[in-house]
């Protein structure tokens, strides 16, 4: 039996049927020092007490152990097993590092296919949508997501029909690589028809969701998967939204979570595209190519760059260095600096020199170099800080 | 004698365009009705030249032959102008005359004559002098002042003050000694720069910029707001030039001796022109042209600085002519018939503003151009004409504790030690083009298209320029500009080839993409 998944379906169980919620796993496992829930599980006896739960929690606790699921929980890791499912929770360290600070994430995610799709160095783009797209909206779709996965994005979307179904397809037939956050168990096909388009992300791309597998789709919980769409992507294209549009949930949880909005323009007249319109009243950006998203994501990229490099800044000692023997820095230590200087503001190289006390032709052949690299470029007589396509 | 004539022949050496030319001097004495005639193509300044013959003959106590008088100036078929024909003729006529009697086979005498009989300079002493045969044993007469540019050259002449003093070194009475070269007063050093490179503290790329132009000869463009130096920086590059070899003076001398009469000072000088050049300036006044083709600006800065200030100002087409010479190195000028050459071989230092207001850049929100204002105030300046400018140089205002630097106490000049390192450096180049088998020339002036191969580019760094031309978007003359200064960035290193690190910094000199500057 899989232990790690066994591990990962009990907590699930738990959280399920009320016995525990996911922020008092959480606790418990600090509390305890424990660094992963498969110790949780094998501990349960131990752990899970009238000390940690509430007297209804401890009484539900009590009566789940006499129920039929837990009796026969080995079948149920074994179903489950059998359909190709496996788990990550948030004590993993495969756990998306940027879903963690963001609020209300889920504790354990089911998957199936290549979980490598949410490695942080990927990007990704959620192409959302009406389920009754106008002729505009499939033929905007199509465009976007093909695009797009061309330019190695992945395409994150729901499976829903309509746009979804439509993004989905038009990245694997441009061979991009594509997400789906199902809003069911893994074991189950929602919508039905697109049973193909799902075993072909379960083999190519890659499944997600935070339901226990077995879990039939409810409406009630459309919206709630929404927020793992935009967890997971680094901004949200919506070709085309009603006015009623679950779309509209994805979008704001986009907002909330900080992640960019595009809206792609649409005629004032059309019913389909209310939301679209809604949208860009509220200040989401209109894309009107696919290439306003790329300019974007290289953004994204290029910050998370440079905020990698400026992390590792050590300013004291470097000060120390630059006035004690400037010869002995090396490229790194001098790039380090000029994009320090760089990000802040355009500079010429002189003020480049004046500020840190560099020798002028180190200063310069850095910049040189940086330039025919693209990371930076020359506007006018300033250095600019280059955003790359 | 009645009835058959008395001839006599002298040589006289004339100006056209830059060259001297050789030409003779036969009068022809007949009787007749007395009359006084002078053929051979001459204008009207030779025309002139009757009466101030005449006058001068009479004036030092010699008769003017009362018969039919014939000048004849050979060769018959070219055009010839100028003053400097007056003496030679006035010698002829004595010589055909009986009056005098010549100690020499033949005498090469030039010069104007005033009524009184003294001896004027002439335009163009240089370029005469030049075309005398070093080893002929005959007698020269020049005017006095020539003769300081006759010793320059290592020419024995006579210099005379008036005909009188002619006639008696002709007729053999007297003769002066030959004198040398270094007999010549010199002025060994090159006097104080006006303005010293370490003024430029505060903006060391600039410092930089001027550096390499002065060390490879490339040609500068000086970008930059009213007032942030740009004249200064040029003044400053005048500064760091080594100062003129022997050969260069003589190009130099035989430009301006060409235009006017040359002052002691401006002979003695070593220090390398500098041509302030307005932009009113005409097509001929900088070329050179004109009805008797003289040498323009360009010339007039051989082997210096030609200075363009305020470049968008320029027309057009005056802008457009400088092409072929910074590409030859010379310039030809088509007149009459003949053509001349001049030589221009010079730095071109161009400087402009950004926008016409100037404020674009160091306060954009004060500038009260357009953008379309400063893209056609920018276009001005020929792609063409940039494409040869090697280093672009964007100067800034300079803050307040620069200045203050500049003026306290431990200001040390620097421009004048730089002089000779920079002459090391030029001979380092020329000695590079003697082993690669190429005409010598300094880096920025190599218009050789293997550059790879004469400046020592490795297979790898030429890969290296070649992917950073293609990074950068760098049209093919782009990448040569590049290489041009990497090579000169790499002599200043003492590298013997050009590396990578030289290719990287000769980058941040390259010309911006013209266009937009508010974004």
């Amino acid at each position: 039996m899989d232990q790690k998944l066994a591990s990962d379906l009990f907590c699930s169980l738990m959280i399920a049927h009320h016995i525990m919620t996911g922020k008092q796993i959480m606790k418990i496992a600090s509390l305890k020092g424990l660094s992963s829930l498969r110790e949780l599980w094998e501990g349960k006896e131990e752990y899970l007490n009238e000390d940690s739960l509430t007297a209804d929690q401890f009484n539900t606790w009590k009566k789940f152990r006499e129920s039929p699921v837990f009796l026969r929980f080995d079948e149920y890791v074994e179903y489950v097993s059998s359909h190709g499912i496996h788990s990550i929770d948030r004590l993993d360290d495969d756990y998306p590092s940027y879903m963690q600070p963001l609020p209300n994430m889920p504790l354990i995610l089911y998957y199936k296919g290549d979980l490598s799709l949410l490695s942080k160095d990927r990007s990704r783009v959620c192409i959302v949508g009406t389920r009754r797209p106008s002729s505009y909206g499939k033929r905007v779709t199509r465009d976007f997501s093909g695009k797009l996965s061309r330019h190695d994005l992945v395409i994150v979307s729901g499976l829903a029909r309509g746009v979804d179904t439509i993004a989905h397809e038009s990245c694997l037939e441009n061979g991009g690589k594509t997400i789906a956050v199902m809003p069911c168990g893994l074991d189950k096909i929602y919508p039905k028809e697109n049973r193909e388009l799902f075993e072909k992300i379960g083999k190519d791309g890659l499944l997600l969701s935070e339901l226990l597998p077995g879990q039939e789709p409810i409406r009630q919980y459309f919206p709630a998967r929404n927020r793992i769409l935009s967890a997971i992507s680094d901004c949200v294209l919506i070709p085309e939204a009603g006015k009623q549009s679950g779309t509209l949930h994805t979008a704001s949880f986009a907002g909330a979570q900080g992640k960019e909005v595009f809206v792609v323009p649409s005629i004032i007249y059309s019913e389909t595209a209310a939301g679209n319109l809604m949208l860009l009243k509220d200040g989401a950006s209109a894309a009107t190519e696919p290439e306003d998203v790329l300019a974007f994501l290289a953004h994204v990229v290029f910050f998370r760059e440079i905020e990698e490099i400026k992390d590792a800044y050590d300013r004291k000692n470097l000060e120390k260095k630059i006035k004690d023997s400037p010869e002995l820095l090396t490229e790194e230590e001098i790039r380090r600096i000029l994009i320090e200087f760089l990000s802040v503001s355009e500079v010429t190289s002189d003020e480049i020199v004046k500020e840190t006390g560099l020798p002028y032709r180190m200063v310069v052949s850095e910049l040189g170099k940086m330039e025919v690299e693209g990371l930076i470029h020359l506007d006018s007589r300033k250095y600019v800080l280059t955003i790359r396509v | 004698m009645a009835g058959s004539p008395h001839n006599a022949k002298v040589k006289t050496l004339y100006l056209s365009g830059l060259e001297g030319m050789k030409a003779e001097v036969e009068a022809s004495i007949f009787p007749g009705l007395p009359s006084f005639e002078v053929v051979g193509l001459g204008d009207s300044s030779i025309r002139e030249a009757k009466e101030r013959v005449r006058a001068s003959i009479r004036s030092c106590g010699f008769t003017f032959p009362n018969q039919r008088l014939l000048v004849n100036i050979s060769p018959a078929y070219l055009h010839k102008s100028g003053s400097s024909f007056d003496l030679a003729i006035a010698m002829a006529i004595l010589l055909a005359s009986d009056q005098v009697h010549s100690a020499y086979e033949t005498v090469t005498i030039y010069g104007e004559l005033s009524l009184t009989g003294n001896v004027k300079a002439v335009p163009g002493s240089v370029s005469r002098l030049l075309c005398l045969p070093k080893d002929d044993c005959s007698v020269c007469i020049v005017p006095r002042k020539d003769q300081e540019e006759a010793s320059l050259l290592g020419v024995s002449v006579e210099g005379v003050d008036t005909l009188f003093g002619a006639i008696s070194i002709v007729s053999g009475e007297e003769r002066c000694g030959i004198p040398s070269f270094d007999d010549f007063p010199f002025s060994s050093d090159l006097p104080e720069p006006t303005a010293d490179i370490s003024s430029l503290r505060g903006q060391p790329s600039a410092a930089r910029a001027i550096l390499l132009s002065a060390a490879g000869f490339h040609n500068m463009l000086l970008f930059g707001s009213p007032g942030t130096g740009k004249s200064l920086s040029a003044r400053i590059l005048q500064g760091i030039l080594p100062p003129l070899q022997k050969e260069e003076k003589i190009a130099l001398l035989r430009v301006e001796s060409a235009l006017s009469v040359l002052s002691k000072e401006n002979i003695a000088s070593m220090e390398r022109p500098f041509r302030y050049v307005h932009h009113t300036c005409t097509p001929s006044a900088m070329v050179g042209g004109g009805r008797s083709a003289v040498p323009g600006e360009i010339s007039r800065a051989l082997h210096g600085i030609l200075f363009l200030d305020e470049l968008p100002e320029f027309p057009a087409h005056v802008l457009d002519l400088l092409r072929v010479p910074i590409e030859t190195g010379e310039m030809k000028v088509s007149r009459n018939n003949c053509t001349n050459i001049f030589p221009a071989r010079f730095l071109l230092v161009g400087a402009m503003n950004p926008c016409r207001c100037g404020k674009i850049l160091e306060n954009p929100s004060e500038c009260t151009c357009t953008p379309s204002m400063i893209s056609s105030y920018q276009g001005k300046v020929s792609g063409a004409l940039l494409d040869r400018m090697d280093i672009f140089c964007a100067l800034n205002h300079i803050s307040e504790d620069s200045l203050l630097e500049t003026m306290k106490g431990d200001f040390v000049p620097e421009s004048r030690s730089l002089r000779a390192r920079i002459q090391e450096i030029w001979q380092m180049q020329y000695e590079r083009c003697r082993e690669m088998g190429i005409p010598p020339c300094r880096n920025g002036e190599c218009r050789e298209c293997n550059l790879g191969e004469i400046f020592r580019l490795p297979q790898k760094e030429m890969e290296y320029a070649a992917m950073v031309a293609h990074q950068l978007k760098l049209s093919v003359r782009g990448l040569q500009r590049m290489v041009r200064l990497s090579r000169t960035i790499a002599d200043l290193d003492e590298s013997r080839d050009v590396r990578n690190e030289h290719i990287v910094e000769a980058v941040s000199f390259r010309l911006p993409a013209w266009g937009d500057k508010r974004g």
